[in-house]
């Protein structure tokens, strides 16, 4: 049996039901890692939200998001809390954000493990050091004591990545995790997702705008356009044989490097000119 | 920044803002028409005697000398003497400020107490019925002048339910059950208005806190959006309130002057409206002053407290150095 399966999923916000998802489909195996690319406006977000059940409340959903044989749409908030850093964690795309101003770091990290197995404080921030250190965080208890304004970005990020994986959840959903970071910064904590994915067997839905990231964490990819899924296949299938239009200019414009010299760089819309009408 | 400095800015600020205070009270008082003297000897009184009355008071004196006299006095600790009865100003204030400082105490803690709960459940429910209900009834609350809502209170529990006596004071030490007694209505009408007011700056406080990513990211690890606010969005939230409270101060002093004269205790805000009725202004001008002195006083623990509530206040300097490493 899958760890997540997603069936017709279909997003709509607000009074005017407008469309961010229509019709998804697709499922994840324990410790598989799927990647979802598509522009902004794709519904890769709003997808990935829907997993975690964490829609705004004038979002209407239907279909069906199955979370280690249970259904998510429809579920009641403290049904959904115990999923939610058990079952299911969550990296988001804005480190600077993304933590409490107010609280030093390890506490937030140890959080977790409180929430969901009521730890004492002293064997916690054990943990959480250790945890932190595994991320590739130089000098864990600092960044422990530390308030996140203190940290850098990519620093910020290593310890979300941290408060996600801590409480070893069958299902990890990173949405544009490096967006936010600088090129090398982003390459480092790729390679540290990648580890620590590696180590705790979790599974991953990765999403990304930039094909070339999503490359470096999966094997398989979902091109979703428009609140649809457009193609899906293994990476190397995408990168050598894409057949939606979208898709290939997504892989050209994901290999610059074998542009012509002196042409013109590619752009997704040479080969894709948008939705046909209607 | 540097906390000597701070403190040293916040000083500065601090006697300015009360030399300034003190000028504007001074003025104001002395602009007001009629005087002592024709109070004391009443409306028949001759221009002769009215002068001579005058001139013993020394109220005849140029105005920047009577200005400067009375700074100098209240520099030594000496805030004047009154000229109806010839009291030290500092004697008439004295058991009177203890009135007014347990109103505006329990007026300002009664007023979280309601506020701050409310508040919250109106922001997490705003699209439900408690969120309406709540923002409606603080919109109510706030179009009843202090007043009526005082009267309201006594009617029903002073006159017909005949549970709390409807005015006068006994002191704490005096009879502590009789003195909480007195206190409660009182307490509450300054409470409810202040409520009403709060309610919406503590709604939008925690509104904000809904849009942060730090929310999202507390109920992404499992936190239900009551304890996700509780835990991470009352200190969040706090910052912008305590400003909120420091400007409601001044605010709730005037509603406790209206409070104390609908329930005639005898607090700082009678005696101000008493002395203002026989013109003695040197009183008033005390009265004032202390006001002033103890809004100025609370701003400035306000703008410390920061300090408590916001760790990026504290620490700057970490700010730049964290960033160091890979």
């Amino acid at each position: 049996m899958s760890l997540l399966d997603v069936r017709d999923l279909q997003v709509s916000f607000g009074r005017s039901r407008t469309e961010a998802v229509r019709g998804v489909s697709f499922s994840l195996a324990a410790g598989q890692r799927l990647g979802v690319i598509g522009e902004s406006g794709s519904g890769k977000t709003v997808t990935a939200l829907a997993v975690m059940g964490l829609l705004p409340e004038y979002a209407h959903v239907a279909g069906s998001v199955r979370l280690g044989g249970s259904e998510i749409v429809g579920l009641d908030e403290s049904g959904l809390a115990r999923l939610r850093g058990n079952t299911v964690s969550m990296v988001f795309q804005e480190p600077m954000t993304a933590l409490d101003p107010t609280m030093r770091v390890g506490r937030q990290v140890a959080e977790v493990l409180r929430l969901h197995q009521g730890a004492e404080s002293g064997p916690a921030r054990q943990r959480v050091i250790a945890m932190l250190d595994e991320v590739g965080l130089d000098d864990p208890e600092r960044v422990a004591d530390a308030f996140p304004h203190q940290l850098s970005g990519g620093q910020r990020q290593r310890a979300i990545l941290a408060m996600a994986l801590i409480n070893s959840p069958d299902l990890v959903i990173c949405d544009e995790p490096t967006t936010a970071l600088d090129v090398t910064v982003q390459a480092l904590v790729l390679a540290k997702l990648d580890e620590v994915l590696d180590a705790s067997g979790a599974a991953c839905l990765f999403i990304s705008h930039d094909l070339a990231v999503v490359s470096q964490v999966c094997d398989q990819v979902l091109v979703m356009l428009d609140g649809r899924i457009v193609e899906s296949g293994t990476v190397d299938r995408l990168f050598t044989a894409p057949e939606h239009p979208y898709t290939r200019g997504l892989v050209a414009t994901a290999q610059l490097d074998r542009a012509e010299p002196g042409q013109r760089l590619p752009t997704v819309d040479d080969f894709y000119a948008g939705a046909p009408h209607g | 920044m540097n906390l000597a400095l701070r403190v040293g800015r916040r000083l500065g600020v601090f006697v300015v803002s009360l030399l300034g205070a003190s000028l504007l009270i001074f003025l104001v008082t002395h602009a007001l028409p009629g005087d002592v003297a024709q109070v004391l000897l009443g409306t028949d009184a001759t221009p002769e005697a009215l002068a001579q009355l005058r001139a013993q008071l020394g109220l005849d004196r140029p105005l920047p000398v009577q200005y400067l006299e009375w700074i100098g006095g209240m520099l030594t600790g000496d805030f004047g003497h009154s000229h109806l009865n010839g009291q030290s100003v500092l004697a008439l204030l004295a058991p009177r400020i203890a009135v007014t400082l347990w109103l505006v105490l329990f007026g300002l803690v009664g007023s979280l107490l309601i506020a701050l709960p409310a508040g919250m459940v109106a922001a997490l429910k705003r699209r439900s019925w408690p969120g309406f209900t709540i923002s409606a009834a603080a919109q109510v609350g706030m179009a009843i002048p202090v007043f009526w809502g005082g009267i309201l209170l006594v009617l029903v529990f002073s006159v017909w339910l005949r549970w709390l006596p409807a005015n006068g004071y006994v002191p704490l030490l005096k009879n502590p059950g009789q003195w909480a007694s007195h206190l409660v209505l009182p307490a509450i009408t300054l409470a409810a208005v202040q409520a009403a007011v709060l309610i919406r700056y503590v709604r939008s406080a925690f509104l904000e806190v809904l849009d942060e990513d730090y929310y999202r990211t507390a109920r992404s690890i499992g936190w239900t959006p009551m304890r996700a606010l509780l835990r991470h969005g009352v200190r969040n939230a706090a910052i912008s309130l305590v400003t909120v409270l420091g400007l409601q101060l001044s605010s709730v002093l005037v509603g406790a002057i209206v409070v104390e004269s609908v329930f005639t205790l005898p607090g700082l805000g009678s005696l101000l409206l008493m002395s203002v009725d026989r013109r003695d202004l040197v009183v008033v001008q005390g009265t004032v002053m202390f006001l002033v002195l103890a809004v100025l006083l609370i701003s400035a623990l306000v703008d410390f407290s920061y300090l408590l509530i916001d760790p990026r206040q504290s620490s700057r300097r970490a700010a730049t150095q964290g960033a160091g490493s890979r």
